[in-house]
């Protein structure tokens, strides 16, 4: 896992610095995300948990020739309700994009490529669960489709992105037990235990997300719908709406 | 675009994902013969109306603070005439947790004790079998075998929240599961007040594993589980190897039933005394009159209005003698639900009442 770990960030460093040395566009944002969550997990009696996740998330965006990178991560906290209280945490250490532009519109760019991210999803429900925590971790890999169109004077920018293959944890069917499950170390170690490969028929990571920008304000909104599922047992069904709020930090350009 | 756009947006706002059914479709209360040593009637032979007994169970399905009950069975006459499994047919022979139900297990196996004289009298001081008091603990040198199965040692220990004693045996934070009871502050003098905890019956399985010699779960299948056949069962022991005593069986509910039928009989199963009947009339005697609904005996409660004795279990996991019909009912939940979600006795009364109802 390290060596991942290790291997991701060199990708990482390598890629922003062949971005700013070319001398092209470097865009940082931070986003704030308000989100509307379903949460059903297998191990939670079938129930549908709903309730509000708070994410924190940040973008860098480099454009190279025509081309995209562009790296996130997000930190979210949230509550959710049903027959009990849920608690959840969310960690996205890390998401590559590399998009190749497909057309020559100046007006309306395409660009499609791969994806690489990593997440974590933490649930715990003290009131039906006791202290047994619930996790997804996945590392997924996919394509990721984004389009801006002219709308007036702003721009409207459309992503979409759908996971291919994945690298999945989830806990062991778990019987029930006196034993707490849950110790500082477990919210590293379980989600990295038991990790298995698959494909849509095991998990599938779907997004959209649209933002509508103004070329002259640092700040845009954007509307995030996203589905996460994990098809084996123990079951795993996640949907998001997000209103995100995104701060522009500032653009660069070298050279 | 624009409208394509608003139209997506929308249909995506509509998405949202249902909860499956809690309980499964109830079908039928028959009992299945799988060959667990019970015997099996039916409703109309042992004077229950059947139709009475289908609203019982309807009842069970459908009431919505009964959600968290996984199983009703129905023992009349020593006969399973019903049982249903609400979540999954599995629960017949799948061990769950009981709880606290396993306090009602230490009341049988502390008579036991006495019975084959492991432990002299229940006035006896625990340090006579627990040499480690004398020497540590000596505030604590004078509670008695019977101050700790009426929970009245006088020793601080909490069930509750995440400060909690129990919460940290959960945690396995202590290294040594008796001394961390016996470090304990004293809340009152011993033998004051009735104190309901789970330190108490901790301590009685420090005794009873001290008096036999060997671990409490091992001593209690030899003198007990493997005499009144109840064989799909765990009982969990704390990282020291000691016998858990406030909770830790997990067991099934016909296996929780034969325990109730060996009490109901008084200590009698399959015309063998497992224990003696005068401890068993001692042991659901009241011996602290509590002020409200429920009286405690030895480690088993008693609803006096109702005259029934009965296993209490967090989470709902009980099992109801009623010994004027001869009827016995076992109730098995989620368990590891916490405050209103969990079933409490107050709401699983009521449909014993209603069996009791259905009754010739």
């Amino acid at each position: 896992m390290t060596r991942i770990w290790i291997t991701l960030g060199i990708i990482w460093f390598g890629m922003v610095l062949s971005a700013q040395d070319t001398g092209n566009k470097t865009e940082h944002t931070v986003s704030f995300k308000s989100q509307y969550i379903q949460i059903k997990d297998e191990f939670n009696y079938g129930l549908v948990n709903r309730g509000l996740n708070l994410v924190g998330e940040y973008t860098l965006v480099s454009h190279i020739d025509k081309n995209i990178f562009s790296y996130q991560a997000e930190l979210g906290f949230g509550a959710n309700y049903n027959q009990g209280l849920g608690l959840i945490w969310s960690l996205k250490p890390f998401d590559f994009f590399y998009g190749f532009r497909i057309n020559n519109n100046p007006e309306m760019p395409i660009a499609l490529g791969p994806y690489l991210a990593g997440y974590y999803k933490w649930q715990l429900y003290p009131e039906l669960q006791s202290g047994h925590m619930f996790w997804i971790s996945s590392y997924e890999l996919g394509p990721r489709f984004q389009i801006s169109l002219p709308v007036k004077s702003r721009i409207l920018h459309v992503s979409m992105s759908t996971s291919l293959a994945s690298l999945n944890s989830r806990p062991e069917p778990r019987i029930e037990q006196y034993y707490y499950s849950l110790t500082f170390s477990d919210f590293v170690s379980n989600p990295h235990s038991n990790m298995t490969f698959g494909s849509v028929n095991l998990y599938n990571h779907s997004d959209l997300r649209v933002e509508l920008t103004h070329p002259e304000k640092g700040f845009s909104f954007a509307y995030e719908f996203e589905f996460m599922g994990y098809f084996n047992a123990p079951a795993f069904r996640y949907m998001a709406h997000s209103i995100n709020l995104n701060w522009i930090l500032g653009y660069k350009k070298s050279k | 675009m624009r409208l394509t756009l608003i139209l997506l947006i929308s249909l995506l706002l509509s998405a949202c994902m249902k909860d499956d059914p809690m309980n499964q479709a109830f079908v039928s209360f028959e009992p299945k013969d799988i060959d667990d040593g019970l015997i099996i009637s039916n409703p109309l032979a042992e004077g229950i109306d059947p139709e009475k007994l289908t609203s019982v169970y309807n009842i069970s399905y459908n009431d919505e603070t009964l959600w968290s009950l996984r199983s009703l069975l129905v023992f009349k006459n020593n006969k399973l005439v019903a049982e249903a499994y609400l979540k999954d047919e599995k629960d017949i022979t799948t061990r769950h947790l009981i709880w606290s139900s396993t306090k009602q297990v230490m009341g049988i196996l502390t008579g036991i004790a006495v019975d084959q004289g492991l432990i002299a009298s229940i006035n006896d001081p625990i340090s006579a079998y627990l040499p480690e008091v004398l020497n540590a603990y000596s505030e604590k040198a004078g509670i008695t075998i019977e101050q700790l199965i009426t929970m009245h040692s006088g020793i601080d220990y909490n069930n509750d929240g995440v400060g909690g004693q129990t919460d940290k045996v959960l945690r396995q934070i202590p290294d040594n599961i008796t001394n961390f009871v016996l470090a304990r502050p004293m809340r009152t003098a011993p033998g004051t007040d009735f104190y309901y905890n789970d330190g108490d019956p901790q301590l009685m399985s420090a005794v009873i594993q001290s008096a036999a010699g060997k671990p409490t779960d091992e001593w209690a299948d030899e003198v007990l589980f493997s005499k009144i056949g109840v064989r799909n069962y765990n009982w969990v022991r704390y990282k020291d190897g000691t016998t858990l005593g406030g909770f830790g069986i997990e067991t099934t509910p016909r296996e929780l039933a034969k325990i109730a039928m060996c009490v109901a009989d008084s200590g009698r199963f399959n015309d063998q005394q497992i224990v003696s009947a005068e401890w068993i009339r001692e042991m659901i005697s009241v011996k602290v009159d509590l002020s409200g609904d429920y009286k405690f005996g030895y480690y088993w409660w008693y609803d006096a209005t109702r005259n029934i004795h009965f296993t209490w279990g967090h989470g709902g996991q009980f099992a109801f003698i009623v010994p004027d019909q001869q009827l016995i009912v076992v109730m098995t939940s989620i368990p590891n639900t916490q405050g209103d979600y969990q079933i409490q006795a107050d709401e699983a009364l009521p449909l014993v009442d209603h069996i009791i109802d259905a009754c010739y």
